[in-house]
């Protein structure tokens, strides 16, 4: 569960205390980091069904290629409008992408195939949307983004991502970084009849010249992740802050910005999804 | 490593055996801009200089790869090519071209291929023994320990046999059913102060941050920890490379052509694909300190770019940048390279590319510089190629034995002037590089140094 807290936190003011008399090391004691942009659109997007006439499979839409990889270029490419940055930035901009099973849809159509029609009937170009790397790769590709690029998952993605984009600016990797994230559940069961809702997000860290910049900056990143494999967590990823399963919406720490940016509060908010935190505070950052 | 970096070894001279390289002038001048600029930097070893927290030590090494479990059994594996490639037999490949995948011998009382407690079991091995490993060099350090995972597998459906399940009402998950692994069939909990793995060490109860860069995951892994214990975010992290073999990725694979029945033949003329394998490959990094000092070797720097005209395919101007990338960050000049494990898995144009792309960077000293592939032993091990990879760089630089390219007998020809490793360098190896690229366009490179 995604905790996107309004509420007053003791971390910004623990943060500028620490960036007076700091080291130059990071962490949770790292200088600000500028958010130039940020676009969260959402909206109901059913998963293409398997036709029920076998020859039709190779016209179904893939949902991953067709639906969601759309959906997400379309959001960052309004995040570095916003941002206002040149063409040359936006070639140099690194990219975090942030994704806990919105790309799952694949592995399913790949076993609901094989279980039926037969690997022949498999759409060759299914596999490419497979990994959530598909995510970064489309953004990169079809941005021009030149930079480093990096995808993180699980439950604590959301907030890893904002995270390592900070420190990849603040240390220089990158001035800028395009951070983006989907979310995009899968249906509980096979009778579920109810239409998920498609989230993609996305936010510009570092340099910009957009209306959001010097507004809102984060700062603190802790990781606190976990994965199903090392730690149990509650699968439905549905109480307290430190939990994190594969329900948890990895795109709820935007939202949260998005309303700490509207808000005009000097106040810092923490960000908390799937164990990791982070902290948006008021003003411009790096 | 205890000299500072000399400047570039003169321009980059066009090379007659290669055609690519005459097509390329204007790059390669940028090239050697960008080449020179990286070799102008300071060299700031450990010796020479005390940025010892820009450089983490490799404390600790666990492995389980098709060779076998731990580190002498892979660099047996590298030398022999005997690793446990058989067919697969825990789904349905009756109606595939490419039957055969690696795996790891079995143990006893180890989850099979094909139970969901297989990745587990391999990521709990793995883990617990790079940190015993760290535990011998370094002695007891209670300092706490992240863990920085790569894989490709994101826990969605393995299988059909899952995905019938769920659609017939009979189980609840649509995914890989993970839990923690529990050695010894005890009951599975929490993996805090675990301790009961013979021989092992406990397992970190740090934070867990996932990499999912497809088959760079492993790799960016250990970038990402780097960043992480530079900036002191972290201060040890002990980095996993896991996969296993899945009836969903398999298939897809099959799917894209891309499996290939004879196995992954790098640098061959019969190359035509990968075989895949499952790993669990782990490596222990931790902040120079006093008590760091006796590690195998440093991590230097790490590159990425994702320049690609598309996804399936590395262009080598985006292997290339991320190879200077990692040489500037780990302030090496390309002069002092003298290892690269490559990604080289044996695609028709992804080694291509790759070489290319070494070419422009090294130039006249790529024919000297050791380029190995040990896909041609392993397989591809998915998200755990670029750290049991970066394993083989660091046994390599450790031990200053440099093994051959398996399958040479029938190289291409065009690249018979380079050191496939099956020449033996002019003096033991002190620079290593591995590399990595993955579906989506994803290139990274990782630098180690042997102090």
């Amino acid at each position: 569960m995604t905790d996107a807290s309004t509420s007053p936190s003791a971390s910004p003011s623990v943060a500028y205390a620490a960036t007076e008399a700091a080291p130059p090391a990071g962490g949770s004691y790292a200088a600000p980091v500028n958010l130039a942009g940020l676009v969260v659109r959402s909206a109901p997007q059913p998963v293409p069904r398997l036709p029920e006439r076998t020859e039709e499979l190779p016209r179904t839409p893939l949902a991953v290629r067709d639906l969601l990889r759309p959906a997400l270029l379309a959001t960052a490419e309004a995040a570095v409008a916003e941002a206002g940055l040149s063409p040359e930035e936006v070639r140099n901009m690194g990219c975090v992408t942030a994704s806990n099973g919105a790309t799952a849809a694949t592995g399913t159509y790949i076993a609901q195939v094989l279980a039926g029609p037969g690997p022949r009937w498999l759409t060759p170009e299914c596999f490419l949307h497979y990994s959530p790397h598909t995510l970064t790769g489309e953004l990169c590709i079809a941005l021009g983004l030149d930079g480093c690029a990096v995808t993180l998952t699980g439950a604590s993605a959301g907030v890893d991502a904002l995270g390592y984009a900070a420190l990849m600016v603040r240390t220089g990797r990158c001035r800028s970084v395009l951070v983006a994230a989907a979310h995009w559940p899968q249906p509980a069961t096979a009778d579920d009849e109810s239409v998920p809702l498609l989230t993609t997000a996305a936010a510009i860290l570092g340099s910009g010249g957009g209306a959001v910049n010097g507004r809102v900056s984060v700062t603190g990143w802790r990781p606190g992740g976990s994965h199903p494999a090392v730690r149990r967590d509650d699968a439905a990823g549905t109480t307290g802050e430190a939990s994190g399963g594969r329900g948890t919406d990895v795109t709820a720490p935007f939202t949260a910005l998005a309303h700490r940016r509207d808000s005009h509060d000097a106040r810092g908010t923490e960000l908390v999804c799937g164990g990791s935190r982070l902290t948006a505070v008021a003003g411009a950052g790096a | 490593m205890s000299t500072a970096g000399a400047p570039a070894t003169g321009g980059r001279a066009t090379n007659a055996q290669t055609a690519q390289a005459q097509a390329t002038n204007a790059q390669t001048a940028q090239t050697q801009a960008a080449h020179a600029q990286a070799a102008q930097a300071p060299y700031e070893g450990a010796r020479a200089g005390e940025d010892l927290g820009r450089a983490p030590v490799v404390t600790g090494l666990g492995v389980l790869s098709p060779g076998g479990t731990g580190t002498e059994a892979l660099w047996r594996v590298c030398r022999s090519g005997d690793g446990e490639f058989r067919e697969v037999t825990h789904f349905d490949v009756s109606r595939t071209g490419t039957r055969i995948a690696g795996f790891v011998p079995e143990e006893p009382g180890a989850p099979l291929p094909g139970e969901a407690a297989r990745l587990p079991y391999l990521l709990h091995r793995a883990v617990t023994s790079a940190l015993a490993d760290a535990r011998d060099r370094t002695g007891v350090r209670n300092v706490p320990t992240a863990l920085v995972l790569g894989t490709t597998d994101s826990g969605g459906c393995p299988g059909t046999e899952v995905w019938r399940a769920w659609a017939e009402g009979n189980s609840p998950r649509l995914d890989a059913g993970w839990e923690p692994y529990a050695p010894g069939g005890a009951s599975p909990g929490d993996r805090d102060g675990d301790s009961d793995d013979p021989g092992g060490a406990p397992f970190p109860d740090g934070p867990v941050v996932q990499v999912g860069n497809a088959s760079a995951a492993g790799a960016t892994a250990l970038g990402v920890a780097t960043d992480l214990l530079r900036d002191g975010v972290v201060e040890r992290v002990v980095v996993c490379g896991v996969d296993t073999v899945t009836e969903t990725a398999f298939h897809g694979l099959a799917s894209l052509r891309t499996l290939n029945p004879r196995g992954c033949r790098p640098f061959s003329t019969r190359r035509a694909g990968i075989r895949i394998s499952e790993c669990g490959a782990a490596m222990v990094l931790e902040r120079g300190t006093a008590e760091t000092t006796s590690g195998y070797a440093r991590l230097r720097g790490w590159g990425s770019s994702n320049e690609a005209s598309q996804a399936a395919r590395p262009d080598y101007e985006g292997v290339a940048k991320a190879v200077q990338r990692a040489l500037a960050d780990a302030r090496t000049g390309a002069d002092r390279l003298d290892y690269v494990n490559a990604h080289a898995a044996g695609t028709r144009h992804g080694d291509i590319a790759e070489l290319r792309a070494l070419d422009e960077v090294l130039g006249d000293r790529l024919p000297k510089v050791p380029v190995v592939s040990t896909k041609a032993a392993l397989g591809h091990c998915q998200g755990a190629a670029g750290t049991v990879e970066a394993i083989m760089t660091v046994l390599t630089l450790a031990r200053g034995e440099v093994l051959p390219t398996l399958g040479l007998e029938d190289r291409d020809p065009r690249w018979d002037h380079l050191n496939l490793g099956d020449r033996a360098p002019e003096a033991p190896p002190s620079v290593g590089m591995t590399i990595s690229c993955g579906l989506g366009g994803s290139n990274v490179a990782v630098v180690f140094s042997r102090d």
